[in-house]
């Protein structure tokens, strides 16, 4: 593997030094040194990703209570003699129209944005590489069909296909919360699938006419092996920058189908619907809760673009019309 | 030239099959309660019995028939029937679909004003504090959601100044300057959102451009700054930005479907919220045609303009 | 009786000119004239507002452009094919009715009635200038002697005749989708003399004319627009207050006045005093604000959290004050009492629900803190009101307070020593700017009822197709299991509610059968005197408070602004007004910008 590596220009280094840890961290304080921005998106995300699998001891999962971890209480504790307090020392972020805790929310909202956002991308990525990988090789008529069906599938704006999807999934899934999302997260998932693939398939196709790959073939490898063996370890820095950059989208998506209504249902806690059920309406007397959600929102697509960015540059210095 | 046009409006043809195939689908992939649930809703307000309904949404034959009848409608200018108010859709799309075009276009050519003279210059200053400043300011517009924006822009101002935006749509043809003064601040707060990723496609083909042997033959020649960078770089470094902007006709559509609700902009995207909120099937899938073909069309208009601007591409 | 009528009509309008205002409905009023497009189907909501202009003491201001915020009815004008809030009172600005519900001058920050508790719902004439009851199943009305249909093709200012409303109520009866059930009671209706329409009942009628006054029933079409679906469902042609001129979907609509309605004031001046309308579509409740603090909206209701806010931007505005005519409940699945189905079908669990929810905080929570009222079956807005905790209900008040020990005793007396898990359905996408306060109610509920051991999943629904669905929507009798929390159409007359409520009725959310409250709901259907009807409501306002069918929760006090230079009536009712309140509307020309 290692020898066919070396023609690639994509390929991630493997960095020597005296251990893994302390080599990942030169590693991570080279990458800061020269990607500062990049750096500071790997922070956001890092901290997100804290709140996210840290707010309570049931690390992941959203539709059960229990007692809060790093979110000082839990997402629907209310106090509605306390409401609508602005931020201070017991609520740092302010108190909502129950007087629920708005940090609190905001870092349930956390996991709620990385779940769905997560599995979208998943999906979306496992899809994405297989239909790019698999059309870019194979190529001929294959590629000519599913690349027209990539073309009509791209063609309907995400938000368009998401609302309609979302809501045509609902129809299968009920009112139960674990199956609403998880139509969310499908829907997102095949929107942000095609655009992917098409990326992919570039690389995919690049990759081909490489000398390594002519070897393979002379040498008689199954057309399976080659694409596994080194078609998809060269594509896998495309992947993880275009993975890295949906997740942003996937996460600013998610934030505007609760904006729309069409989100996590209430009261799990969802920045998107946050913002539009009482944020931005009560905004002119009560700016807190328009602010957080929102901010968090911000920050979480913003540091996932800037990081998106620099892995791309140290990665893959050819992808950078992305 | 030709040869190309004619190869890429025949690869055309099955990809506009397949968006409407899919689009037929929509109704189909309902469950069956699900269409019960339609239909309840709406007969007793339409009156009449449930195979009414399931005429209207053409469950009632099979489905290449209705794939036919669907096909044939786009082609003869009926869109069907809304659910909701019992009236047909093509005159909805009609009065909607322009005003959602000129929001489109302008926020589009905001997005190029302000995006290519930032691009060029964070490239010019490549990695230092200029360039940083730059692109995290665009990335800051990519990642700011619309709405958030939009409701920011409604409320600051009139706690501040007492000001408020326009209070009604005014068609360009009947006063021009209240419909640009109407749509321009939703035009800006989508064209500021897909700046951002204009700024960056810029920025790297400069890069790449500024790296080419003809641009040092200009520096060697003594040129001025302004002049390679404007006459030479810049010239190329556009060719590919233009796919781009074509690539992001869907984001467009994307962004006024909420900047309309909150701008009470008359538009495609509130009529396809209004939809799919009350499950009006007919109108969520001619909006979701209608919106796909138009992408379909501007990103061929897009492809020639790149093959007629770069003739690489014709022979490629 | 005729002249005895009419003359009760004409003291009350001048007698109305002093009277204080008695504007209810004011957060509620939102859904009328701001509210979102969402409340569409199913009229749950019955605003009122604060548009309306007061004759007074003083010289009427005559002219100027009236503008405000209106729900978008969405191609739909068709008040009888479209029963739903938002199309009736579009309809109400255009078309008339036979009678309409009284208006009075709205006076700021009041809430208290000064009207006799039986000038509430009062019909006034509308198209009908009088009536004569000939016995106890006949009544015979006579038209406006110069009502004429609007000057636009094709029926081009033609007198109304007792023929064309003959046509509109069979029109009614064949285009509403619940084929009239309202108004059932009626038999027939014929011409009966020029100017005269007889209404003949099948038995005896008590709230025969207050419903002939509601929005929500009959309206009078021409037949030139009920013949030709083209017209009906482009434009609205009527003898109403406003003349159409145009309208455009998602935009906007235009009126003008309709100098040839019927009304005049005390001094002789033609109504509507203003010279027109423009109703806006404004879906984002902030641009709204923003408009009306930019001066360029003449009313609008504002929310409660930001009334104080809003006072701060526009000190000049003029703020009423209103309790909401809305009522806000929780119901149980039909299966608890026509199969047994438990634990609703136990009353002391039913009646744990009710101790367990904090109705103080809930009033907090709905009014931003403004106050309000606790809600009994007959909601705090309606002139019907009982309060829940005063005399007249006796012990029974002692379920409209928290009392979670209490609760969770009766949960265990009910064998549930462990409490309950179960659901709280409600609906979540559709009353977010109309009635502000229904999902935070909705979120805030399950907190409390756990703290009694009720733990209910909290369950959300599409409105349009899984809550007001007449096929099995929640709202119409398709909840399985859990609870329900709702928001009940308010009607004018006791009546009314109770039938739907309890009787063979898709209204009857939980198909409840009690034999007791059906009786008293056919002697009230009969009734005509207010003060025993009262009684008879009372009577089953006690009896459901003991079984505790149907929860009542609060109402929250609501607001409404309009501009310092306008003055303006309101009516007691919801989507009448349009010729209620509108054509009283007066503006100062000389203040207002425009």
């Amino acid at each position: 593997m290692s020898d066919t590596a070396i023609a690639v220009p994509g390929r991630v280094e493997v960095l020597p030094g005296p251990g893994p840890w302390l080599g990942a961290l030169k590693g991570l304080w080279r990458f800061a040194r020269r990607k500062p921005l990049g750096a500071a998106g790997l922070v956001i995300i890092v901290a997100m990703v804290v709140c996210a699998v840290f707010a309570d001891n049931q690390l992941v999962t959203l539709f059960r209570r229990d007692d809060p971890l790093l979110a000082p209480y839990y997402y629907d504790d209310q106090d509605i003699a306390n409401r609508l307090r602005p931020p201070s020392p017991s609520h740092l972020f302010g108190t909502d129209r129950l007087g629920r805790d708005m940090l609190s929310q905001v870092i349930y909202g956390a996991r709620t944005s990385l779940l769905i956002g997560l599995s979208a991308v998943a999906i979306s990525m496992g899809l994405a590489t297989l239909v790019g990988t698999v059309s870019g090789y194979v190529g001929g008529r294959l590629d000519l069909l599913v690349q027209r069906l990539v073309d009509a599938w791209i063609s309907f704006p995400a938000i368009v296909i998401l609302l309609t999807g979302v809501q045509v999934a609902k129809e299968y899934a009920g009112p139960s919360p674990t199956t609403q999302s998880a139509a969310i997260v499908a829907v997102l998932g095949l929107v942000l699938a095609a655009g992917a693939s098409r990326v992919i398939r570039g690389a995919t196709l690049a990759l081909k006419n490489n000398v390594f790959v002519e070897a393979a073939r002379a040498v008689g490898a199954s057309d399976m092996r080659i694409i596994f063996r080194h078609i998809l370890p060269n594509v896998m820095p495309v992947v993880i920058v275009l993975a890295t950059l949906q997740l942003g989208a996937a996460i600013l998506a998610v934030g505007t189908i609760g904006f729309l209504g069409f989100g996590v249902p209430a009261p799990f806690p969802d920045w998107g619907r946050m913002l539009s059920t009482e944020g931005l309406l009560f905004m002119r007397a009560h700016p807190w809760l328009a602010v957080w959600p929102g901010l968090a929102i911000f920050l979480a697509v913003w540091g996932l673009n800037v990081l998106g960015d620099a892995l791309r540059d140290v990665l893959d210095p050819r992808l950078r019309g992305l | 030239m030709w040869s190309y046009i004619v190869r890429r409006v025949g690869l055309l043809v099955p990809t506009l099959a397949l968006v409407t195939v899919l689009v037929a689908l929509l109704v189909r992939l309902l469950p069956g309660d699900a269409v019960e649930i339609i239909i309840g809703q709406y007969t007793p307000l339409t009156h009449g019995d449930r195979e009414a309904v399931r005429r209207q949404l053409g469950l009632d034959k099979p489905w290449y028939e209705q794939y036919g009848e669907f096909v044939a409608g786009v082609f003869t200018g009926d869109w069907g029937t809304s659910l909701q108010s019992q009236q047909p859709i093509g005159r909805e799309l009609a009065r909607r679909l322009p005003v959602t075009f000129e929001l489109g276009l302008l926020a589009l050519l905001i997005s190029i004003v302000v995006a290519v003279p930032v691009g060029v210059i964070a490239a010019i200053r490549q990695d230092r504090w200029l360039d940083y400043l730059m692109r995290g300011t665009a990335i800051v517009f990519i990642a700011v959601p619309a709405f958030w924006l939009g409701t920011l822009v409604v409320v600051l101002p009139n706690v501040w100044w007492g000001w408020a935006p326009p209070i009604h749509y005014e068609s360009f043809f009947d006063d021009p300057l209240s419909n640009l003064y109407f749509m321009i601040i939703p035009a800006a707060i989508l064209g500021l959102g897909l700046s951002g990723s204009v700024m960056r496609l810029t920025r790297t083909q400069m890069l790449e451009v500024l790296r080419q042997d003809y641009i040092r033959t200009a520096w060697a020649k003594g040129l001025r700054e302004r002049v390679v960078i404007l006459r030479h770089a810049l010239r190329n470094a556009l060719i590919p930005v233009t796919t781009l902007i074509g690539l992001q006709v869907p984001l467009l559509v994307g962004g006024t479907v909420v900047l309309e609700t909150i701008f009470s902009v008359p538009g495609i995207g509130s009529y396809l919220v209004t939809a799919v909120n009350s499950r009006d099937y007919p109108v969520v899938q001619a909006v979701n045609l209608v919106v796909a073909l138009a992408v379909v069309l501007s990103n061929l208009l897009v492809d020639v303009l790149y093959a007629y601007l770069d003739p690489r591409i014709r022979y490629a | 009786m005729q002249t005895r009528e009419k003359q009760g009509w004409q003291r009350f309008l001048r007698r109305g000119l002093t009277r204080r205002q008695f504007l209810r409905a004011g957060a509620v009023g939102a859904a009328a004239l701001a509210g979102s497009a969402y409340l569409a189907c199913g009229e749950e909501s019955a605003p009122s507002t604060p548009v309306a202009g007061a004759p007074g003491a003083e010289t009427p201001w005559l002219g100027g452009l009236l503008r405000f915020a209106l729900s978008d009815v969405q191609g739909r004008f068709d008040a009888q094919r479209f029963p739903t809030f938002t199309v009736q009172t579009f309809n109400s600005f255009f078309v008339s009715r036979l009678l309409k519900h009284i208006s009075a001058p709205d006076d700021p920050n009041t809430e208290d009635l000064d009207l006799p508790p039986s000038d509430w719902y009062r019909p006034v004439p509308d198209l009908a200038k009088s009536y004569e009851v000939v016995d106890q199943v006949t009544y015979i009305f006579t038209l406006q002697d110069n009502a004429t249909w609007h000057p636009v093709p094709p029926v081009n200012g033609r007198p109304v005749t007792p023929d064309d409303v003959v046509k509109a109520w069979e029109y009614y009866k064949s285009a509403r989708p619940d084929r009239g059930v309202n108004l059932a009671a009626i038999d027939s209706m014929t011409v009966a003399g020029p100017r005269q329409v007889q209404v003949k009942l099948s038995r005896p009628f008590g709230p025969l004319l207050v419903m002939l006054a509601s929005p929500s029933d009959l309206w009078i079409y021409p037949p030139e627009a009920t013949n030709n679906p083209d017209l009906l469902n482009t434009t609205l042609i009527g003898s109403g207050p406003f003349i159409l001129r145009s309208y455009q979907q998602g935009v906007m609509a235009k009126a003008d006045k309709n100098p040839n309605w019927w009304a005049t004031d005390d001094r002789g001046n033609r109504l509507p005093y203003v010279d027109g309308f423009e109703a806006y579509v404004i879906p984002d409740k902030n641009n709204e604000i923003s408009q009306f603090t930019a001066g360029r909206l003449e009313t609008m209701t504002v929310p409660s959290e930001l009334i104080d806010v809003f006072r701060r931007q526009n000190p000049q505005a003029i703020i009423t004050k209103t309790i909401a005519n809305l009522l806000t409940i929780i119901f149980f699945p039909p299966a608890a009492y026509e199969a047994n189905q438990p634990p609703f079908n136990d009353p002391r669990v039913r009646q744990a629900v009710s101790l367990a929810i904090d109705r103080e905080a809930l009033i907090q929570l709905a009014s931003g803190g403004k106050g309000g009222k606790k809600h009994n079956l007959l909601n705090a807005g309606f002139i019907w009101y009982v309060d829940p905790e005063g005399p007249e209900m006796g012990d029974l008040g002692q379920f409209f307070r928290r009392d979670v020990q209490r609760a969770r005793q009766l949960l265990a007396a009910a064998g549930y020593p462990d409490g309950i898990d179960t659901e709280l359905h409600y609906t979540a996408n559709a009353y977010v700017t109309a009635v502000p306060y229904y999902n935070p109610m909705a979120e805030a509920l399950p907190a409390m009822l756990r703290e009694a051991g009720i733990r209910a999943r909290l369950v959300n629904h599409d409105y349009q197709s899984e809550w007001i669905n007449p096929q099995g929507g929640i709202f119409f009798g398709g909840l399985r299991s859990g609870m329900a929390f709702a928001l009940e159409t308010p009607v004018p007359h006791p009546w009314n509610q109770f039938t739907n409520q309890f009787s063979d009725n898709p209204r009857n959310h939980s198909r409840i059968r009690d034999p007791e409250i059906l009786r008293l709901i056919d002697q009230l259907g009969q009734e005509t005197d207010f003060d025993r009807g009262r009684a008879l409501a009372l009577e089953i306002q006690r009896i459901n408070a003991r079984n505790m069918y149907y929860i009542p929760l609060v109402g929250p006090y609501g607001f409404g602004a309009r501009q310092p230079y306008t003055r303006a009536y309101a009516a007691p009712t919801s989507y009448g007004i349009g010729s209620e309140s509108t054509p009283y509307f007066q503006i100062d020309t000389s203040r207002q910008r425009l």
